[in-house]
Parts: C-alpha cells; structure tokens; sequence
C-alpha cells in the first residue's frame, strides 16, 4: 500500500515538475500537459510531420500549416530529414509554434527560414534562445510566382532563426517591419506577449495544490495502516 | 583485355576460383570493365554546370585600390601583385574581378601566381568590347567562370545581346558564364526569367544597406531570407557575387558594424564574395556618389587593414 502510495506521489511530482518546463515539438505528451497546466483549456492545437527534402544547399519544407508557407534550412551533412511542428492558439489569436527536429538536424543547423504565405508585415516572432526570448522582426521579400500558367506579384514575409525549439508569432506589432532593426534582448516574454501575470502563477499554484493533497493522502493512508497496524 | 586476366591470375591464389568454372572469370572480366567505363562516365560528369562548385570561403570582390576611371590613373603590375599577396595574408583563396581591360585583364593569371587556388571568377565590364574580350580569352587557363556585364540590364545591354555574347564566351572557353544583377531582380521583376534561363550560376548581388537595413543582425537576415527563398525556388546553388556592409559615410556605421556584419555573415554557411577588398575613393570623387559608396573596403585605399581584415588575417593565421 505505502509503496503504490509513494509511486503515485513520485508521478505526480514528475508531472508537475514536466508540466511547468518548456515544450518541445517532439514530446507531444508532454506539449499537452504543458499547455493544459499553463491555462490553455481553451487553446487549440495541431501537430504536423513536414518533411524536408533536398533542394540545392538546402532542406525546404511545406507545412499544410495555415500561413506557413515554406521552410529552409541549411544543415551541412543532413540529406533529408524532417521536422514536427505543434502549434498552439490562444482565444485571443496569439500562436505558439515548437518546431521538433531529430538531434543530428538540430545539431547541423547553421541557418533556417519560415516563409509566410501572406504580406501580413504586422507579424513579429519570438524565438527562444536558450532562455531568452528574441525578437525577430519580419522581411519583406517582393516576389514573383508562376500559379498554374498565371504569373502573380506578392509581397511574402519571412523570419530568419538561429536554431529549432519555440517560438510566438504574434500579431498587430505596431512597429514598421523590417526598418527598426533592434533584437531586444531585455523586453521579459511577459511584456512581449503581453500576458498577465496570473498565466505564470497559475501552473505554481496548482502545483503547489495538488502536492498538499498528495501529501495529506499519504498522511491519511499512512496513520490507516499504522491503526491497522496496533 | 590481357592484362585483366593477367590481373585475375595473380589474384587467383587470394581468391581461388574453380578450373571448371572458367566462365565466371570471364564474366569478372566482364564486370570489371563494366566497373571501369561506369568509372570514366561519372568522371565525364565532373565537367558538370558551376552549380556543382564549391567556394572556399572566404572570397573577395577585387578592384585594384589604385583603380580609378579618371584617365590620368595608371595601373602597375607591381601594385596588383601587392594587393594581392595582402588579401592572400587575410587568407582569400578565391576572388571575382569587374572589368579586364588593359592590365585588369591579367588578374586571373597574377592571383594564381600568389596563391589563389580556389574559384577565380573573370568579369568582363562591357561585354562589346574588344579589349575585354580578346583579353578574357587569354585568361581562359586561369579562370573557372566569367561574369559577362554587371547591373546593366536593359541599361547598357538588352538581354538578347547579352544572352549572344554569353554563348559565344561559353562556346570559345568551355567555361562557364552568367551575370550580375541585384537579388531582387532574380526574384521578380521583368528580367527574372531571362536570369533564371540564362545564367550557368546564379551570381546576384546583396547589399541590405540600401535596403535600410543598417542594423548587422538585420542586415543578415534581409540577405539569408532571399538568398535561400532564391535557392528554394530553383533548386539552384546561388553564390553571392557581392555581400557588403560600409565602414563610414553615415552616422551609426562604424568599422565595428561591418566587423558585426561580416562574423554575423560567416556564421550563416553561405558561399558570398566579401564586397569588396579596397575602400574606392573615386566612387566619390568622380562618379558623384553617396559618400558611403568610398567605404565598402576592408581594407582602407592606401592598404591598411580595417578591423575586418585583421579578423581574419587573424583567423587564417590560426590555421
């Protein structure tokens, strides 16, 4: 009984204690617990496997992800290889993208691209940097394509990131893209996001509340065996 | 024929093969041959489009820093030869010229002779010239590509013109041929197609500067973003013929920005000629230029180095 009591407390603990890390693409289990205990009820989420084949120096890939159009890497040494993208809604129209790739991938990764399939220059992506969120802002790239016989002029956005892991792309940045060319690195993510701070307290509290219940069962059951016991 | 089964015998006591089983040795011999043609034809393939080359970075964009177009200036064999051997010493092994009249148009066989051992690249500025021409020709041991015309696209050229002369080049030299032109033209506009068709590589040229991209960081980004929706799109390798950020001109540009830039640059893995070796006065002086156009060098016009060219004279020191 004390034993399935402590693996039932340890699971717990382990939960709690993976439910408040950062996710990654790869361990979808652990994005969902994440994104649950950070208050995501209401989020939703999709998870897609793109892969990446060869095209000159570079691995490109096409996500069926809404407004993603096209992603480069270029990864010296990687022939093909592939990537998971989980992304997050918010209610409020904020998304979080966690972009998973194999250790030998990430490993190799010099430079990657995310092409948006719009000109929404209000965009703004963060990305993690050990730690540390950077702001990336938008370019700007005038192109044409040929549709099916059709020769179109568009205006696509691209963002350029050092490394695979989480970002947010947020919209409705009100600065002109492109032209201001500061990489704040001191803006909190809170600030940048423009979350409150009950997001960031809500996964401690929880935390701090299942693990009293945990502890007072395992008081409860422990005083039990002890009657039982006398 | 003989000397594979000479070959076979002597191989016969490793690897025995049964008398009454003769037919297998012809069919090794068979096999061999076989190997030895598939051999020659991949070798065959080696002669295969500019695509397939590799720089060795760095590689520099070189004018001659007594270059000048007023008609008073005077080149020397001597003073190419010591431009040279300095940006041979900041460890550049491959380098892509402008124009090859008069002397400029023994720079393929001088870089070679001090070291250039990597792609060097000969451009012909005005690709009806004579001079230009018959001295590009002469060149053809010591290049690996030419660069016929630079911006000037439906400017100082049509492109038929270009497109004839280009095939003439390819045809005489056995080398490869393409042109220059902003990076955004290789993206849309109405020349697009025409350099997408008719370039052996893709050779445009990347200046976010006057994107209003003065931020080094930024800078990068405005280049890799093209650079690679460029390689996506075509499948094509794309080797920048000019990447630059000036020293001075402005407020906020300093020798420390462009160091940024270029550290920021090299990170990236991309294969870029560093625009360019000497500062250009005459950019200023003669053609009227925004002052900024006298500062692309990293190395100032009487040679010294700026704090870029030290970066890597110290870096390839180290090697």
């Amino acid at each position: 009984m004390m034993r399935r009591l402590g693996i039932l407390i340890i699971v717990i603990i382990a939960n709690l204690i993976l439910s408040n890390q950062s996710a990654f693409g790869t361990s979808g289990g652990v994005t969902n617990v994440g994104a649950l205990a950070s208050g995501a009820i209401e989020d939703t989420g999709s998870r897609e496997w793109v892969e990446l084949h060869r095209a000159g120096d570079l691995l490109i890939g096409r996500p069926a992800i809404k407004d993603i159009g096209l992603i480069t890497v270029y990864a010296p040494g990687v022939d093909e290889s592939h990537l998971i993208i989980r992304e997050v809604k918010l209610p409020d129209g904020r998304r979080s993208l966690f972009f998973g790739a194999p250790n030998k991938l990430s490993r190799k990764t010099l430079r990657a691209t995310i092409y948006m399939k719009h000109s929404a220059m209000n965009l703004v992506l963060l990305e993690n940097v050990k730690g540390r969120w950077i702001e990336r802002r938008p370019q700007a790239i005038p192109v044409t394509e040929n549709v099916s016989s059709e020769i179109l002029q568009d205006v696509i956005v691209a963002f350029s990131v050092d490394k695979f892991g989480s970002y947010w792309v947020l919209e409705g940045h009100s600065q002109t893209p492109g032209q201001i060319s500061a990489i704040s690195q001191k803006q909190s993510a809170s600030t940048l996001l423009g979350g409150g701070y009950m997001r960031g307290l809500l996964p401690w509290a929880g935390a701090f509340l299942l693990l009293g219940i945990g502890w007072t069962l395992s008081r409860w059951t422990h005083s039990l065996e002890r009657k039982r016991v006398q | 024929m003989h000397i594979l089964a000479n070959i076979i015998n002597l191989l016969l006591p490793v690897f025995p093969i049964k008398k009454n089983r003769l037919v297998c040795r012809w069919q090794f011999v068979v096999f061999l041959l076989m190997a030895i043609l598939s051999g020659c034809v991949k070798a065959e393939s080696k002669e295969a489009p500019i695509d397939n080359f590799q720089l060795k970075q760095p590689a520099v964009a070189y004018n001659p820093r007594s270059f000048s177009l007023e008609s008073s200036s005077v080149l020397s064999r001597k003073e190419i030869t010591e431009d040279l051997r300095l940006l041979r010493v900041s460890g550049f092994r491959s380098l892509v010229t402008y124009g090859s009249k008069g002397l400029l148009g023994s720079i393929p066989e001088m870089a070679r002779n001090v070291g250039f051992d990597s792609v060097v690249i000969m451009g012909i500025w005005d690709p009806f010239s004579k001079e230009e021409w018959s001295n590009a020709l002469a060149q053809a041991p010591y290049v690996d590509g030419y660069c016929l015309g630079n911006e000037g696209l439906g400017v100082r050229y049509n492109p038929n013109e270009l497109a004839a002369k280009m095939d003439e080049l390819r045809r005489l030299t056995g080398h490869p041929v393409t042109t220059s032109e902003p990076i955004d033209s290789y993206l849309t506009g109405p020349y697009r197609d025409w350099l997408l068709t008719h370039s052996d590589w893709l050779f445009p040229l990347a200046h976010p500067f006057w994107a209003d991209q003065s931020d080094p960081a930024m800078a990068v980004d405005w280049i890799v973003a093209r650079h690679d929706y460029l390689t996506a799109k075509t499948g094509r390798n794309v080797i920048l013929k000019e990447a630059g950020y000036p020293s001075g001109g402005v407020e906020r540009i300093s020798e420390e920005t462009q160091l940024a830039f270029f550290k920021v640059l090299e990170s990236k893995g991309l294969s870029f000629f560093y625009f360019e070796a000497f500062d250009q006065p005459w950019k200023k002086n003669i053609l009227r230029h925004h002052e900024v156009e006298a500062h692309w060098g990293i190395y100032q016009s009487d040679g010294t180095p700026k704090k870029v060219a030290e970066w890597l004279s110290e870096r390839w020191s180290k090697r």
